[in-house]
């Protein structure tokens, strides 16, 4: 593989693409969205609770293809045992790390520390196509914490 | 001149496109069923036009407007004589395809429609081939039925004999070639089935028209679509062909200018086929492109060389896939036209087509909207490489190539 390739499939991704963590439902579900792209067929339901406005487990199942998988896999480690403010604000990092060519260094920077290992996505950038599939399970995120509970 | 044999290298330099990159790599272009691309005579054929012709047809009594009238007529003889339809007043020019069934539903279907009929459609059919004839029997109280496939992927003829027998169907709407598995359907004899049914078919020739002849009078079938994109023509135009004694009866399908034959503020009388059916200002760049198009396909030799051409390298992309032990090509139909679709395992086909992309490789992963048809295979998404009479063994090769690294380098180790 050449280089912009190999950012986009790097052993990270690939391998939470292959191994997604947290694949499942929540025991205690609390909170629940079917998130789907009929453009490709992805499809991602995620399963959290949450309680006292911090999601407690995150869980998710769902087939796609390996740009939509590792991001929800990797969204689910690291949204566990957050406030909702700081998912929100996590949703707007990610969307802007990914749609944002405009970012200051600065931004950027902040962005990536507060993302930490999800930060690797940014090289579906150069990849305008495949936004809508790293995008997918942050959508599902943001309809099941932010709109109505189940 | 071009030779015997199908000199495609030759025949590449007419395609302007094809000189050119994607990701720095040189195209390979395998998207053909979505569309294909266009020789230099489609293109300057659209340019002469607009610089010297340009005109209203059938309106106008000076020079121009009989010129580019009697180009536009000329047009449809063309396409007439290259489907073997009986007479050119049997060419209807539409958008594409999709506009073609659009009309045929809303025009022939909601005139011999009613309550309780049955609608046969199959299994195989694009969206395209599927909506408007749901939609139909929705507005009429009429039942929408799926002829099954065998399980090589082709039309299960013993099950549509049972549904034709069993029911009052009227209108079979079925694809000539599926954009999906490549088969191609025996349509001859679905015609002949219906018929003594005394259903109607609708066929919806998209894929077929540019991979092989095609014979209105062999066919027998009574409507016949086509989009001119997926034959090396234009966008935004293509046609349909209807038996005659079934267009001389239809309502139109839109109404305003051109389809007249005298209006007063109380009645309009409607002009005959195929007038009829093209209200308002057509798009005659695209017809006379549509036009190039097919006087290109016949200077290069005509279908039967492009099939030929194509059915060798079909034969060769079948074989080098064969070898890759993870790649599953969907159904095994008894005649294929130069397309298949895949699924490898243990990698997801889009990322597939965005790796190949990356060297170049245009292909298209998706359901090909053909939803149903993925369902019925338990599949979302497939990798679908579909051929064209400019496409080489070359091209074939890197594929494989690349697609096997992809399979080595994405895949689960
Ligand atoms: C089998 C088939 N039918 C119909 C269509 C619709 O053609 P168009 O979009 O040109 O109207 C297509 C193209 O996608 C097709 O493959």
């Amino acid at each position: 593989m050449d280089e912009t390739l190999q950012e986009l499939y790097q052993d990270l991704i690939l391998d939470h693409a292959r191994n997604p963590r947290n694949f499942g439902y929540c025991q205690h579900q609390t909170h629940t969205f079917e998130a789907y792209n009929p453009l490709c067929g992805d499809r991602i339901v995620l399963s959290l609770q949450i309680r006292h406005d911090q999601i407690e487990q995150a869980y998710f199942t769902g087939e796609g293809c390996a740009i939509c998988m590792a991001s929800v896999s990797l969204m689910t480690e690291k949204i566990t045992q957050q406030s909702l403010d700081e998912v929100e604000q996590l949703f707007e990092d990610f969307i802007n790390l990914l749609t944002d060519a405009s970012l200051t260094n600065k931004a950027l920077q902040d962005c990536e520390q507060r993302l930490g290992k999800l930060a690797v996505l940014r090289a579906v950038q150069a990849f305008p196509m495949r936004v809508k599939c790293a995008t997918l399970g942050w959508h599902a995120l943001k309809k099941s914490c932010f709109e109505k509970s189940v | 001149m071009y030779t015997q044999t199908f000199p495609v290298d030759v025949i590449r330099r007419d395609f302007p496109i094809l000189a050119t990159k994607v990701n720095a790599h040189p195209i390979i272009y395998f998207d053909n069923a979505a569309t294909t691309q266009k020789p230099l005579a489609v293109i300057e054929s659209i340019n002469t036009y607009y610089r010297y012709h340009n005109a209203p047809v059938h309106r106008g009594v000076y020079k121009l407007a009989a010129n580019v009238t009697e180009l536009y007529e000329k047009a449809r003889q063309h396409i007439a004589q290259f489907i073997n339809a009986p007479s050119a007043d049997q060419i209807i020019f539409t958008r594409g395809a999709t506009e073609a069934i659009n009309l045929i539903a809303n025009s022939f279907g909601q005139q011999q429609i009613a309550k309780g009929d049955i609608i046969l459609v199959s299994m195989m059919e694009h969206h395209s081939n599927i909506v408007p004839w749901q939609q139909l029997c929705q507005r009429k109280g009429a039942i929408l039925k799926v002829i099954p496939l065998t399980e090589a992927g082709d039309i299960d003829l013993q099950a549509y004999r049972s549904l034709l027998e069993e029911y009052p169907v009227k209108i079979v709407a079925i694809i000539h070639v599926s954009n999906v598995l490549g088969a191609v359907n025996p349509i001859a004899q679905m015609t002949q089935l219906a018929h003594q049914h005394h259903a109607s078919i609708v066929v919806d020739g998209a894929q077929a028209i540019s991979h092989m002849s095609v014979d209105m009078q062999a066919l027998d079938c009574d409507f016949y679509v086509c989009s001119g994109h997926k034959i090396y023509g234009p966008t935004g135009i293509g046609f349909l062909y209807g038996k005659a004694a079934l267009l001389n009866v239809m309502p139109p399908y839109q109404t305003g200018g051109a389809m007249i034959e005298t209006v007063t503020f109380e009645q309009t009388r409607y002009a005959a086929p195929p007038q009829r059916f093209e209200a308002g200002t057509p798009n005659i760049a695209g017809v006379l492109g549509l036009d190039a198009a097919l006087s290109y396909l016949e200077r290069i030799g005509g279908m039967p060389s492009i099939e030929a051409h194509e059915k060798a390298l079909l034969t060769y992309l079948y074989q080098k896939l064969q070898d890759l032990p993870s790649v599953q090509i969907i159904g095994a139909p008894a005649y294929r036209a130069a397309l298949l679709s895949l699924t490898v395992h243990g990698v997801h086909p889009h990322d597939l087509a965005t790796f190949l992309d990356h060297y170049g490789i245009t292909a298209r992963a998706g359901h090909h909207c053909a939803m149903p048809l993925l369902r019925h295979y338990q599949q979302v998404a497939l990798l679908r490489f579909s051929l064209g009479l400019y496409n080489t063994r070359q091209e074939i090769d890197s594929v494989v190539k690349r697609l096997q690294q992809a399979v080595e380098e994405l895949g689960h180790g």
